[in-house]
């Protein structure tokens, strides 16, 4: 019995500083809420499959004893894909928001510092 | 697409990162030429700001570093915001000889094309004084190919950063530019959106200081980025 648990709380001890540590990231600012609630929501879920036997068992149950480890593997593989791109979509938009900002800036501060230039070209400036 | 016919206003683009010690003497023989320079910062850790400033050459100060294809899709937005007809883009490190911006810029006041290359490989008037690097030939072939396979179009100086464009180009590009690997993917951009191009032959000068960009391992890594590039293109046209 004893066996099958350890391999169990040695997973859900990994899965909780996984967790602990995304928690920090969003607590420090590093990542936004928004950005990390589907990472969240997926360890949360992946915890108590690993904390709970009956889910375990369930687990088991439905993706069968023989392929389980396999299917589960592929399933977990292809869900962090579907993060990943997600990731990686959101951080293209805020790249191409980044850049118009970056270039608007320069733009707008060109025109400010000729705007300054010909004020103090004025006369009575 | 319209055609320039009659004095047009000609700005020069001169995108530069830690150009501090080749810009003063392109500033210099650019003014000397009378021409309207507006120099893009690209975040550069030197004085290229300063040089700039001091030659009294407006300056696109850049917060973060864009790389060269969001620095000179800048300098197209300058370009669209205040009214100029023809945008001339020539590197920040010396290696165009202003003297040749008339030559590169002709066809476009003819009306003849929207976008004009300054090249050194025109099989009729090559520069034989100018040397290409191995690996830089190397991936400069690669992208000509694979530009005539995806174009029809026989482009040999892809990678030139001497390019023109009139108004509809430089405006298109200020919306929409490849900003990630821009040489030979605007190239592709324009085609598809009907725009026409040309090679102009000019002669190139050899860097005075610093190192280029396009250095062993970007031209290595430079024939899968211009296939994906390409790709990227190609499928992002279908859905845009």
């Amino acid at each position: 019995m004893s066996s099958h648990i350890s391999p169990a709380i040695f997973g859900f001890a990994l899965l909780f500083l996984v967790f602990a540590y995304t928690i920090h990231l969003v607590r420090s600012g590093r990542i936004s809420a928004h950005l990390a609630v589907t990472w969240i929501a997926t360890e949360l879920l992946l915890m108590l499959v690993m904390g709970i036997s009956s889910l375990r068992s369930f687990t088991r149950t439905v993706l069968g004893d023989e392929g389980a480890p396999y299917s589960l593997i592929l399933l977990g593989v292809l869900w962090v894909i579907f993060l990943m791109l997600e990731s990686l979509s959101r951080i293209s938009l805020l790249t191409g928001k980044l850049k118009s900002l970056t270039q608007e800036h320069a733009l707008l501060k060109e025109r400010v510092e000729r705007m300054e230039r010909s004020r103090s070209q004025e006369p009575n400036a | 697409m319209n055609n320039v016919t009659t004095a047009p206003k000609v700005l020069v683009i001169v995108p530069a990162f830690n150009e501090e010690k080749n810009l003063p003497a392109l500033l210099d023989r650019l003014l000397k030429l009378n021409r309207t320079v507006v120099v893009v910062n690209d975040c550069s850790g030197d004085s290229t700001v300063d040089c700039a400033r001091a030659m009294g050459v407006p300056v696109l100060d850049l917060p973060a570093n864009l790389g060269i294809g969001g620095a000179v899709q800048t300098g197209f937005k300058y370009a669209v915001a205040n009214n100029f007809d023809i945008a001339v883009q020539i590197d920040g490190d010396g290696q165009h000889d202003p003297a040749w911006i008339d030559t590169v810029i002709l066809p476009l006041i003819q009306g003849k094309v929207d976008c004009a290359i300054g090249s050194r490989y025109v099989p009729d008037a090559p520069d034989r004084d100018y040397r290409t690097p191995l690996a830089r030939r190397i991936g400069m072939r690669f992208s000509t190919a694979i530009l005539e396979f995806a174009t029809g179009l026989r482009i040999h100086d892809t990678t030139s950063g001497f390019r023109a464009l009139n108004r509809p180009a430089f405006e298109f590009f200020s919306q929409s530019y490849p900003v990630d690997h821009p040489e030979a993917e605007a190239l592709l951009v324009l085609h598809r959106k009907g725009f026409r191009i040309q090679e102009v032959p000019i002669k190139m000068l050899g860097r005075m200081h610093g190192s280029s960009l396009f250095n062993l391992t970007r031209s290595a890594l430079y024939p899968l980025r211009v296939i994906v590039g390409f790709v990227g293109i190609i499928f992002a046209g279908k859905t845009k």
